[in-house]
């Protein structure tokens, strides 16, 4: 155990570092050098106030007591922000556009900037985080105790830890009456905090796995940190439905508890953050949840069964001897627990005077002269009076278990989610579904959770269970069964009510704003309505001040010296005083400033009708951009195709032109020596043989382009007969014996086939592609004496393959083998001196007609080998030359 | 006054420019944009299903290197969704 006043010194001395750290920061911030404080590191780092006291210390506790479901703690979170391009960065939009100041504001500013919806959601907010603020309390106190042990009696840890963070919210977050200004010195201090509260968490993880091969204490809990684990790894048998109603409620909480909204949406400074929040975010929930499975582990292997799993974060490295690892989690803990109390109750002061306390004071006097400090008085008195009330609850509910109150509160927050989150979607909801949504999904949870937490209701809360549910669900789960009934309650009636009721002019012009809030319709759209200059000035000098007041009314904006304002300066100004007292309290103070006509529902419905006919027509531009885009990639591919198809031609006339010059050429020389004069005999006859084999040359290529032309187009004549395709290539081998004896090559015919292989084809055909495969090997042998013909089989395909021994086919070449007057350039060693180049085309052409194929199996140094192949006759159906 | 060539005259279709060819390192199309935000979309659905009890449930069984299947995979998932949505996010362009 450590001593009290080492404990009690390292505490005020972090929190005197805190103090000093945001000071510093709010003097830097003046001095306009503060710039790092916009980085979407800082935003990064300010969300982990989601990861509480109870995170720090109760989720070891939780893995060990209820097995992986702890992660869906983090899961949830992790989902929303990987699609934050849904939800969030919406919500950020909306927020600047309507200068929202808390999730009241944002809740009641969709709804027709409903002051009802606005004191349900404080209401809620205020019954929800009190508790979590009182655990907070509590999680301080009971980690003293833990590193103190009896020491600790007689110190109120609660108490000193509450007036603090107090005086420190009081200090640096009331200095400024717009509350969507950010709070520089308060940032600083939870960016510090967050970084403060991992490296805590992943020194103890890592001294944890150290202690793993050590093996276990023989007091432990456990002997062998292997079914340790496997206890951490244990999934509910259930069915699964606590691992969805826990992901779901933290999904939820992440957009919806007051704190997360603050810090997520009110503090952001830039939608691109989100993009970086989106992994990083993440990414800080992951180390954190990675570091609970090493500590559980070692904790359990060597800490004794009657030490509670929640302190394990801090006995472990106590009870191992390290003392200053344990101050360091201590400081950790108090990082988590700190930094959320210090969002938590500065956003319910702002909540509770914007939404209960300046409506109150506004209705019951028309003159409210210094608007100003009334409103920073009332957010100080507000953090005193929560910091009481969770100093109260802390106090009377020392014994209650971290995890319950967490949750209860994460359900409590979810209330919102059915009138946020449709609301950003669905057009139709209205003030009366979200009212009663709230209320109702609030009785419900009161009922069901919250008041069963302080031991009161339990008995209510089982009958209700017991009427509701069928035998066969019970016993159940009372998270599962409070959070499902009030948020399936909550949403059925905020349904019904929005379908049962016809919004006011200003919630559709809200709900416009805020579902189509992408299209840029959030600030668009404006009431026609006027105001007196005068009584619309001294309405903002009282609550802005005057130098804010002067230098609006002498913009611009404001219409010069006219003694009424228009409508959309009237917007303006309401906007400016959404950021002091919110958006509901600023509709009604604007309101009784607002002189002249009502905005009619007809008005207002023209209004919203241009804006949506705008909406789609720029959807329905963007679709067409899209389809045009296509269209000119798939235009773009076709003209590269047909360019192909062009070079092909032009290459293909090149060569004919080629080809048929040369002969032409050597006949006309000759024809021109013999028509000179007389010749000797033997000369002219020479000259005679050779203007004939010219002459047959160029038969023989007119005959071969006038072949592969038929082929091509499908026309030549084929006499298709079942054929022994063994004779064929027997009659083919024997037909190239003179040409193959005048190379003194020798031609080998090896048949690896049993019956004799039927084929349907035109025999002549496969003679003729044989032949000319023979006649190219036998051409390119290298010198070898012999060629291979093979006949063979295999799953129904005939193969019939001619090898050479050649020095092999270029790989530049190989891709253009078969195409026409491919070997005209010929590769090297493997020219063609004598073909056109059409050989390989043809046979390729003929197998094809015929239904089969002609491919280069095989070519390299040591030869190259074509293989023609066929379906045999007996083949079964399913035969494919594919496969092969 | 010169007259307007006859369509005979205009140039072979090889000699056009490519139609429509984005310059050279230009930024990505609306076409190429649609479908990152699909591989989004697709991420964040895969990821839900993923993590959802039935997933698990399949590896609810058997340890490796002596840590639970099903802690393995979890925190697989979650490390894979965490890179890809990375990757992701640096690709999109919002603006």
């Amino acid at each position: 155990m450590l001593g009290l006043p080492l404990v009690l010194g390292v505490a005020v001395g972090y929190i005197a570092l805190l103090f000093l750290v945001a000071h510093a920061t709010d003097r830097m911030a003046a001095a306009g050098r503060a710039g790092w404080l916009s980085s979407p590191a800082i935003y990064t780092l300010s969300l982990s106030i989601y990861c509480t006291s109870w995170t720090f210390y109760g989720a070891v506790g939780s893995a060990v007591r209820s097995g992986i479901e702890f992660a869906t703690i983090y899961l949830g979170p992790t989902l929303v922000f990987m699609a934050y391009w849904l939800i969030l960065k919406r919500m950020v939009r909306i927020s600047k556009e309507q200068r929202v100041t808390s999730i009241a504001d944002f809740v009641s500013a969709r709804y027709g900037k409903s002051a009802t919806v606005s004191l349900l959601v404080t209401f809620i907010a205020i019954a929800g985080t009190t508790p979590y603020v009182a655990l907070q309390l509590l999680a301080v106190s009971q980690s003293v105790e833990a590193l103190v042990g009896a020491r600790a009696a007689g110190t109120d840890v609660a108490f000193w830890t509450a007036a603090t963070m107090a005086f420190f919210v009081i200090a640096f977050g009331t200095r400024r009456i717009a509350a969507n200004e950010s709070q520089p010195g308060i940032v600083a201090a939870i960016a510090l905090e967050a970084v403060v509260k991992l490296v805590a968490l992943v020194a103890v993880a890592i001294f944890a796995l150290m202690l793993l091969p050590k093996g276990a204490l023989p007091n432990a809990a456990m002997q062998d940190w292997r079914p340790a684990l496997e206890r951490v790894g244990t999934l509910a048998d259930d069915g699964g439905t606590r691992w969805l109603v826990m992901l779901s409620l933290s999904a939820a909480a992440i957009i919806c508890l007051p704190r997360q909204f603050q810090v997520a949406v009110v503090e952001n400074r830039s939608e691109d953050h989100l993009r970086t929040a989106s992994w990083l975010f993440p990414l800080y929930l992951f180390v954190t949840a990675l570091c609970v499975l090493p500590i559980a582990a070692a904790g359990l292997t060597r800490l004794g069964p009657d030490v509670a799993a929640d302190t394990y974060v801090l006995t472990l490295p106590l009870l191992e001897g390290s003392s200053a690892l344990a101050m360091l989690a201590f400081v950790g803990g108090l990082s988590a627990a700190t930094s959320m109390v210090i969002v938590a109750i500065l956003v319910l002061a702002v909540m509770v005077s914007s939404h209960l306390v300046l409506p109150l004071l506004s209705r019951r006097t028309s003159n409210l002269v210094g608007l100003t400090p009334a409103v920073l008085f009332i957010r100080r008195m507000v953090i005193v009076v929560v910091m009481i009330f969770a100093y109260i609850y802390a106090t009377f509910s020392a014994e209650a278990s971290l995890a319950s109150i967490g949750l209860i509160s994460f359900a409590g927050a979810a209330q919102f989610a059915p009138a946020l989150i449709l609301g950003l979607f669905w057009r139709g909801g209205t003030r009366l579904g979200a009212v009663l949504g709230l209320s109702s999904g609030a009785i419900v949870w009161l009922a069901t959770l919250f008041m069963p937490s302080f031991g009161v209701g339990t008995e209510f809360a089982a009958a209700l269970a017991a009427l509701l549910l069928p035998a066969p669900m019970h016993p159940v789960d009372p998270l599962v069964f409070g959070a499902v009934l009030s948020l399936g309650l909550n949403t059925t009636l905020y349904i019904v009510g929005s379908l049962a009721h016809r919004a006011g002019a200003l919630d559709s012009v809200q709900a416009t704003a805020f579902v189509d809030a992408m299209q840029g319709a959030g600030s668009a759209l404006t009431l026609n309505r006027s105001a007196d200059r005068r009584q619309l000035y001294r309405l903002t000098r009282r609550v802005l001040g005057p130098d804010r007041a002067y230098e609006m009314f002498s913009s611009g904006a404001a219409g010069g010296d006219r003694p009424a304002v228009e409508g959309v300066f009237v917007g303006e100004v309401e906007r400016e005083l959404a950021n002091a007292v919110g958006t509901a309290s600023a509709h009604l103070l604007v309101t009784r400033a607002v002189r002249g006509e009502p905005l009619s529902i007809d008005a207002a419905m023209i209004l919203l009708d241009e804006t949506q006919e705008a909406i789609e027509a720029a959807k329905a531009l963007g679709v067409r951009s899209v389809e045009l885009e296509r269209t000119a990639a798939d235009l773009r591919a076709a003209n590269r195709e047909l360019t192909l198809l062009l070079d092909e031609k032009d290459g293909f006339l090149s060569r004919v032109s080629h080809e048929m010059r040369t002969p032409l050429t050597a006949m006309r020389s000759f024809a021109e020596l013999l028509s000179d004069g007389p010749l000797p005999d033997d000369e002219a006859a020479r000259f005679i043989a050779i203007i004939r084999t010219e002459a047959e040359r160029l038969t023989r290529l007119l005959d071969d382009i006038l072949d592969l032309s038929r082929l091509e187009a499908g026309v030549a004549p084929l006499h298709v007969e079942t054929v022994d395709a063994s004779a064929i290539a027997r009659d083919s081998a024997d037909a190239m014996a003179a040409l193959a004896s005048k190379s003194s090559v020798s031609i080998s015919l090896n048949q690896n086939i049993g019956a004799p292989p039927l084929i349907t084809a035109d025999a002549d055909r496969i003679k003729q592609v044989l032949t000319n495969l023979l006649s190219n090997a036998i051409k390119f042998n290298g010198g070898h004496e012999e060629v291979l013909l093979t006949v063979s089989s295999s799953g129904g395909i005939l193969a019939l393959s001619v090898s050479d021994r050649g020095p092999g086919i270029a790989p530049d070449m190989q891709p253009k083998l078969f195409t026409k007057f491919a070997t005209a350039g010929g590769a090297p060693g493997r020219g063609n001196p004598k073909g056109a180049g059409l050989g390989l085309a043809i046979s390729r052409e003929i197998m094809e007609r015929l239904g089969g194929t002609l491919t280069l199996d095989r070519t390299g140094p040591n030869g190259s080998t074509f293989t023609a192949r066929m379906p045999l006759e007996s083949a079964a159906p399913g035969a494919s030359i594919a496969a092969q | 006054m010169s007259a307007t060539p006859p369509l005979s005259q205009a140039p072979p279709v090889k000699a056009m420019p490519p139609m429509g060819e984005p310059p050279a390192r230009s930024a990505p199309s609306a076409l190429t944009m649609r479908r990152w935000r699909d591989a989004r979309r697709a991420v964040a659905i895969g990821s839900i299903v993923l993590l959802s009890p039935l997933a698990l449930s399949i590896f609810d069984r058997g340890t490796v290197l002596g840590v639970p299947s099903v802690v393995l995979f979890v925190f697989a998932v979650w490390l894979a969704g965490i890179a890809i949505t990375r990757l992701l996010a640096k690709t999109i362009d919002e603006r």
